[in-house]
């Protein structure tokens, strides 16, 4: 029996980023959607409806990533979708323990850059 | 109205009563601080009963009487400075010898004054002791937010040293993985990538000394007088071909006159105003860039026909590392100090930088140099 092929949503303002996940993942047989922004993952969320979202902190400001996490946590509405934080601070989240965002669900930190083999393993072990 | 604890040590009941009536009335004020200070005045006849009620009531200011049956005066300022307490003291000795004063002021007294003393000597030391208080204060407040800031510098800084050095690795990992097949041809795209985020990286950190050179003051000015559509021309040159990959016009309206500058100074505007005008503009679009003398002011004025900002971006624009970021700058690369160096070497001149902006229609800045053309 096949299965359908997850949905993973690449949410980051860097273009780079975005191009050379995208490679890595639609080589894996993934359907991969992108928004270079927590504004644009917001409008973009609900008609794409992903599996996993790989998201980005630092966008258009430095707690974007955190605060879209947070409203896919606790708003009324929004799907539950497990959630991989991708940053250049992941070596360092303090702010997870910040009491802004002690509610902010994570499934996984991983520090930017992350190689294609990793990332491949997180999403499917998170998927599983 | 501010309040400054104070607490008046004395074994002589009709003296701490006299203190307090004197003072209760007093009110401080720095010339350039709005607020005022007054005084809530607590008062002790020992010095064991002055220590604890320091520790509970956080003592600002401390009028002090040397001699006290039990503990003395000096051993209380003892503890104080053995425990760094932040206090300001006054102490009051009974005879003004050069002794008596070394003493206190070894022992961390800031004001002495000698019994018997005026209402009016009273008032003026313990206006310098608490004035002495506020400004500690300010400077370890603004020494806290000092360091904040450069923290935060550092901190967005590296952010953005970090970036272009992940997608490079991103990408030489894709091309080691050989991720979209054995043609090497592919991966093209990749290494051209990688190639400009190197070079905007290189950018960034060329920017940051720009920058801290400017601020620092250490950048020796050289300033001559050049004509100022020569310099503009050259400018124009340099990204000519930027532009017409893109299909933009750039067109220039500048008599012919002379400015006394630095010229590398005008070189930094011009440039952070042109590829600005070329980055952020639309296939096909135009750049408009002008000079004209206002008196003895040069008004520079470029004005494109890009993508526009909206008022909220416009306001964030001059801020380090801002960057407007949105659904059609996502593909430009840039680091964000730009205007942050133009805007510092306009006022280097003392000059005014404005921009106007139009979402979706263009943008115009305007540079105005004041008094460098004779």
């Amino acid at each position: 029996m096949t299965t359908a092929p997850k949905k993973v949503f690449l949410v980051d303002d860097d273009a780079d980023i975005i191009a050379q996940n995208k490679m890595v993942l639609e080589a894996k047989g993934f359907i991969v959607e992108d928004a270079a922004s927590a504004k644009e993952a917001g409008e973009k969320i609900g008609s794409f409806k992903p599996d996993v979202i790989i998201l980005d902190v630092m966008m258009e400001h430095p707690r974007a990533g955190l605060e879209f996490a947070g409203k896919i946590a606790t708003e009324k509405g929004m799907p539950k979708i497990p959630i991989i934080l991708l940053t250049s601070d992941g070596h360092n989240p303090a702010w997870l323990s910040e009491p802004n965002f002690t509610w902010v669900k994570i499934a996984q930190v991983l520090d930017k850059p992350v190689t294609p083999e990793k990332l491949v393993d997180t999403i499917n072990k998170i998927l599983k | 109205m501010n309040y400054l604890k104070l607490l008046i040590v004395d074994d002589d009941q009709r003296m701490r009563e006299s203190c307090s009536m004197l003072l209760e009335t007093l009110k401080i004020k720095l010339p350039w601080l709005e607020d005022e200070y007054r005084f809530q005045i607590t008062e002790t006849g020992t010095a064991e009963e002055a220590k604890s009620l320091i520790e509970s009531q956080k003592t600002d200011i401390l009028l002090l009487d040397q001699h006290l049956p039990g503990i003395q005066g000096t051993d209380l300022l003892e503890y104080i400075s053995s425990q760094e307490i932040d206090i300001q003291t006054v102490m009051i000795t009974g005879n003004a010898t050069l002794d008596t004063a070394v003493s206190a002021a070894r022992n961390g007294a800031n004001e002495i004054l000698a019994k018997p003393f005026t209402p009016e000597e009273l008032r003026t030391a313990v206006t310098k002791a608490a004035k002495f208080l506020i400004l500690q204060r300010i400077v370890s407040k603004l020494d806290e937010e000092r360091k904040k800031t450069r923290f935060e510098f550092i901190r967005v800084l590296s952010h953005e040293l970090k970036s272009p050095l992940a997608a490079v690795t991103g990408y030489m990992n894709i091309i080691k993985n050989r991720t979209l097949g054995d043609d090497l041809g592919t991966y093209i795209p990749s290494i051209e990538r990688s190639i400009l985020r190197l070079e905007g990286m290189k950018r960034l950190i060329s920017d940051m000394l720009d920058l801290t050179r400017i601020e620092s003051g250490v950048k020796v000015r050289n300033i001559c007088e050049h004509v100022i559509s020569e310099i503009v021309a050259d400018m124009v040159e340099g990204i000519r071909t930027q532009a017409s990959e893109r299909k933009i016009s750039v067109t220039t309206e500048i008599p012919d006159f002379k400015i006394s500058v630095d010229r590398v100074d005008i070189e930094i505007i011009l440039t952070n105003l042109l590829t600005n005008a070329v980055k952020y503009n639309k296939d096909g679009g135009s750049i408009k860039l002008t000079a004209h003398k206002i008196g003895r002011a040069l008004k520079i004025q470029c004005l494109d026909s890009g993508i526009g900002m909206t008022e909220e971006e416009v306001s964030r624009l001059f801020q380090e590392f801002t960057r407007i970021r949105n659904e059609q700058t996502k593909n430009i690369l840039g680091n964000g100090l730009g205007l942050s160096i133009l805007k510092k070497v306009v006022s280097l001149y003392d000059g005014e930088v404005s921009v106007s902006s139009k979402y979706g229609e263009g943008t115009e800045f305007t540079v105005i140099l004041p008094g460098i053309i004779n």
